[in-house]
């Protein structure tokens, strides 16, 4: 059995390897597809605090990690056709700023999963489930029916938004600032599950009498947990943006909801390090099998199946051999 | 106040006043007088079904009472949520074991520390390097004898352990009054034994609530008990008035 921190230092590294390595010999495809694991990765990230340590099972989190995209992109189409978002009280003609952008994902963010959150935590189990695609389905019906941005055809943006003196066109720079990012969000994750706000949330996944028994109110516990993960998928949601120079309505879409369980469950639920490891087999297998037939997905399928009957804890749980939540 | 309490006039810590609950046509509590006084283990019995349960979970706030109040330490909790009512100094044992399984003997003593000092929303530094709440959680420790389980997963325990560790969290909270809700409950006789003389220990400090199926308890360790039945309390006296009560005796002992 290998010890979990050393698939852990693998996988992040190898990512980091792979990268710098497909630049080197002029592969910009594979720089392209390393900095979407990192992307998705980061998303699923934010997802796996409420659903891996709170037992939240949010099948809306496609909701945050488009409205980020939504944010990053709607702010820099604005800066580039220099059309004011706001002309009162003061003119505010959006930015492309990256570090501007980030500031304004996070906050709105923050302020949509509170709203969200604050409905949704009020209903527990497939309830819960189901309120939070409700929320996320609600969202994607508008996007595709405004048509000021772009409606169903999407969001197309002409160039990244600009980070210090990077110039963040080229693919090996992009791909470190959502490095960066996916090492922020690890290592926030972690911090924070080891805090005694952590454990007060991990305390929450089963037993909320409990929690009530010590003076702990599990809601607030459980919303601030969601106003985070929310935050960080959204973060997630504005890089994607930026990566692809386009937002449509399909990153709200519920496939995407599912896509970034699915990485959870295959790197391992409630693992810090399991929505990553979930997220490069993801793509590395959609790579391989998807180059042979496009019904690839049906593998897919077998291997969650198999995942969930004989690997409890994903990946991570198969290969260390360890408990999850430890 | 202070005054008041040094001159042993007011010493109650929990009184409770007409408490009525009704469930439709079911009165499961019928204006319910009781007290706690400082320094004293006050046993609550009645057959089941008498509404013991039904006070308790009013008295923790899980169920809001029709009418009547509740006053902890003079301070009136009746329209208080659950954990407000135990950062006032309520703590209570559940009836059936409930801690938190996949946590070890440590974390969930933690968790009850951090619930207390109001730290729970600390996000980035370890629990564990919290001098002030390891040494309560040490201290916790130490008093239920669970030292050399600290590390323990509660689901490893055995049912004795789990046990003590339910009275430990309760007492990591330093509450002003402890509920124990049948801590007896399916405990061997030697452990019973253990457990009397925690008690007798633990009320020199804290007065305990003692909800109790076996009497022999109840009538050894028990200063004052109250009997509940039909939703009345029928009566409240020490061990001996209670044996001697003819209304007792043919409501509820006299079975035995």
């Amino acid at each position: 059995m290998i010890p979990e921190r050393s698939i852990n230092v693998v996988c992040i590294s190898s990512l980091l390897i792979f990268s710098l390595a497909s630049h080197y010999i002029g592969e910009p495809y594979f720089v392209t597809l390393a900095t979407r694991i990192a992307i998705f990765a980061m998303a699923a990230i934010g997802l796996n605090l409420v659903l891996g340590f709170g037992n939240l099972i949010s099948f809306g989190h496609a909701a945050f990690f488009g409205f980020g995209g939504y944010v990053s992109g709607i702010l820099a189409t604005h800066a580039f056709n220099l059309e004011p978002i706001l002309d009162w009280p003061v003119i505010f003609i959006g930015t492309s700023d990256s570090i501007v952008i980030w500031i304004f994902t996070i906050a709105l963010c923050s302020v949509f999963a509170l709203v969200i959150g604050f409905f949704c935590l009020r209903t527990s189990g497939v309830y819960f489930i189901m309120i939070t695609l409700a929320f996320a389905q609600m969202l994607y019906y508008f996007a595709i029916s405004w048509p000021s941005y772009g409606g169903e055809d999407g969001l197309s943006l002409y160039i990244r938004s600009s980070f210090l003196n990077i110039d963040t066109m080229n693919g090996i720079s992009f791909f470190m600032i959502c490095f960066f990012w996916l090492i922020l969000s690890l290592y926030l994750t972690s911090r924070i599950i080891h805090s005694p706000f952590g454990l007060a949330l991990r305390a929450s996944r089963h037993n909320l009498d409990r929690v009530k028994s010590v003076g702990i109110t599990p809601f607030r516990i459980q919303l601030v947990a969601f106003i985070i993960s929310g935050v960080i998928t959204g973060v997630a949601g504005s890089l994607y943006a930026d990566l692809n120079r386009f937002v449509s309505p399909s990153l709200l879409s519920w496939q995407m909801s599912g896509e970034l369980i699915v990485f959870i469950i295959i790197g391992g639920v409630g693992r810090i390090y399991g929505p990553l490891i979930g997220a490069i087999f993801f793509v590395t297998f959609e790579q391989i099998f998807g180059s042979y037939t496009d019904h690839w997905q049906v593998f897919l399928g077998l291997l969650i199946i198999v995942t969930v009957l004989f690997a409890r804890g994903g990946l991570i749980g198969f290969l260390s051999g360890s408990r999850a939540n430890e | 106040m202070v005054f008041f309490q040094g001159l042993g006039l007011m010493n109650e810590i929990l009184t409770i006043k007409d408490l009525s609950k009704s469930f439709g046509a079911v009165v499961a509590s019928d204006k319910v007088n009781f007290s706690l006084k400082q320094g004293e283990i006050h046993a609550l019995i009645g057959p089941n079904g008498a509404g013991k349960s039904t006070l308790i979970k009013q008295i923790i706030g899980e169920i809001k009472q029709d009418s009547g109040s509740i006053f902890l330490d003079n301070l009136e909790v009746s329209k208080c949520h659950v954990p407000e009512r135990i950062r006032l100094g309520l703590a209570r044992t559940f009836q059936i074991t409930n801690v938190i399984s996949d946590f070890s003997v440590f974390q969930n003593l933690l968790l009850a520390v951090i619930g207390i000092e109001k730290k729970e929303f600390t996000f980035f530094s370890k629990a564990e390097n919290n001098k002030l709440i390891v040494r309560k959680v040490s201290n916790v420790l130490e008093e239920t004898n669970l030292l050399d389980k600290k590390d323990e997963i509660a689901a490893r325990l055995s049912h004795g352990e789990r046990r003590q560790l339910e009275i430990g969290l309760a007492l990591a909270l330093e509450p002003k009054v402890i509920l124990l809700d049948e801590p007896m409950a399916g405990l061997s006789v030697d452990i019973i034994e253990k457990m009397k003389k925690s008690f007798t220990n633990i009320k020199a400090r804290v007065p305990i609530l003692l909800i109790e199926h076996d009497m022999n308890v109840v009538f050894a360790i028990a200063d004052r008990i109250s009997v509940l039945v039909n939703g009345r309390v029928l009566a409240t006296g020490t061990p001996r008035d209670i044996k001697m009560n003819a209304e007792v005796r043919t409501a509820y002992l006299g079975k035995e």
